[in-house]
């Protein structure tokens, strides 16, 4: 089993190290780079198929970090809507019934209900370029690419890969800030069914855990009162809802961004970080920020306090976009005495004044 | 001038303080012993006695109504402005101290947490992932 998942990393790795150096460069070398309306219509039809098709596969993900690359190996089965990733009998997770849950050690936990962004062309090519290229040949067939390029910084961030025969993406590069390959996913078997996947048996019966939808009118009062709530972050994403979580959680707050190609959520805590918690995070520094991360973990996570608050952002987005986003949140030592009685003050004002 | 040396005479002050058991018992001893010898300062002694004895022994005068309503009324307002004037301070450092401490406990950071890193990615990717291919996720092997 070992050998068959590192024999297949070899296959695919090699393509990516053929196509991402030396760092791709757009057509378009100057001015505003224009997408390709076909290769938009293509990847959109794409997403659209992976949404309603009904197929079983096999996905392989690698991570490159300072460490070298990370291989994983998924089973993702995906029908109408549901969706169920595992790994092998460790753990399974997905949605059934527009209903997330996640199982692990035969127990079940239900996650709420499902509240997608969805695939919106106008926001992916507002900040990005897309276009098509030459098609290739894959281990799963022949398949045309598709390049989405950052406008702003004009270097490819992903090349998708369409199957010609199913009509899925099944192969996704994706690059970050330098142009350099930071993770691969693969299907290295696809097989379509003609039958709906199975729900989970027991998706009624599990602990639930029950986000609360926000409104905006929710999202600004939790702002009045010091949550942060920004409605865009670095690297162009925008606030797209807010939900709050399970007191078992710390009472947090789930805020979900994104910028038409990744989804980025931010999750905020009150109190300081205890970092002892945080089991194999490796501290990063840059400026006057202190975060902690995994590095090759997928999606990228980053956590770190600032102003009374901690900050877990977890993303599909490269790492590079969380550390812009890190940036600009509040981070730092926790306030000096007459700090906190300036911000206590603030709030009980806030609080208690009458035309609130 | 009178003095407490054997011969001289008493100030009245000092009799009436020996009358008044002021005197330590050194000065009271030499008092008594010139009384003895001095029937000038003896016969005064006496006489000091005698008045107090008489102002003791008058009968006690009632003040008008109208005197005692205006003073107490005085007392009473003075109480009673005093009293205000304390609980004001009272209730201002209270409303002061509980001010500061509604601040203080207001802007805490609410001590430390632990971020259920785990539990978010999970949330993350099956409730709020999405795009052109389904998110890679990796549990259990980065320490996450």
């Amino acid at each position: 089993m070992v050998a068959s998942v590192l024999g297949v990393a070899f296959l695919a790795l090699a393509p990516v190290g053929a196509l991402a150096t030396p760092r791709t460069q757009p057509a378009e070398s100057s001015g505003r780079l224009r997408s390709d309306s076909d290769a938009v219509q293509r990847l959109q039809a794409a997403v659209e198929e992976a949404r309603n098709a009904a197929f079983d596969a096999r996905l392989l993900v690698v991570a490159f970090d300072t460490d070298g690359p990370s291989v994983v190996e998924l089973e993702v089965s995906q029908s109408r809507g549901d969706l169920r990733v595992s790994h092998g009998e460790a753990w399974a997770l997905g949605r059934s019934r527009a209903r997330g849950y996640f199982t692990q050690a035969g127990e079940l936990l239900q996650l709420g209900s499902v509240e997608s962004p969805g695939f919106r062309p106008v926001r992916l090519t507002s900040k990005y370029a897309v276009r098509s290229v030459p098609s290739q040949d894959l281990d799963t067939g022949p398949a045309e690419p598709i390049e989405v390029i950052e406008r702003d910084r004009q270097v490819l961030r992903e090349r998708l890969y369409v199957d010609r025969g199913t009509g899925l993406v099944v192969r996704r590069e994706t690059f970050d800030g330098a142009g350099e390959p930071v993770r691969l996913a693969v299907f290295t078997q696809v097989r379509l069914r003609d039958q709906p996947m199975r729900g989970v048996a027991a998706v009624d019966e599990g602990g639930t855990r029950a986000p609360t939808p926000l409104t905006d009118e929710s999202l600004a009062i939790l702002a009045d009162v010091g949550w942060r709530v920004p409605k865009e972050l670095p690297a162009g994403f925008e606030l797209q809802g807010g939900y709050a979580l399970p007191e078992s959680e710390g009472g947090s707050m789930h805020l979900v961004y994104s910028d038409g190609l990744y989804t980025l959520s931010l999750y905020e805590q009150f109190g300081r970080l205890d970092s002892d918690s945080l089991q194999g995070a490796v501290p990063v520094s840059w400026g006057d920020v202190h975060a902690f991360t995994w590095p090759g973990s997928q999606p990228e996570r980053m956590v770190w306090s600032g102003d009374g608050l901690t900050f877990t952002v977890v993303s599909d987005a490269p790492a590079d976009a969380l550390v812009e986003v890190t940036s600009e949140l509040p981070h730092g030592q926790a306030p000096s005495l007459p700090g906190r009685m300036v911000r206590g003050l603030g709030r009980v004002l806030d609080w208690a004044w009458p035309f609130n | 001038m009178r003095s407490f040396l054997p011969g001289e005479h008493h100030e009245e002050e000092r009799l009436s303080a020996l009358l008044d058991d002021e005197l330590d018992n050194e000065d009271a001893l030499k008092v008594t012993r010139h009384l003895a010898q001095c029937e000038s300062c003896m016969a005064e002694l006496e006489e000091l006695r005698s008045m107090r004895s008489a102002l003791r022994h008058l009968p006690a005068v009632e003040p008008p109504p109208i005197l005692f309503d205006g003073v107490a009324t005085a007392a009473a307002t003075y109480d009673l402005a005093a009293r205000r004037s304390r609980r004001m301070v009272a209730a201002a450092v209270a409303g002061a101290g509980l001010l500061a401490a509604a601040a203080f406990v207001a802007g805490a950071e609410g001590g430390t947490v632990s971020p259920p890193v785990d539990l978010f990615v999970v949330d993350h990717v099956t409730r709020v992932g999405g795009g052109p291919m389904v998110t890679p996720v990796d549990l259990g092997r980065r320490g996450s």
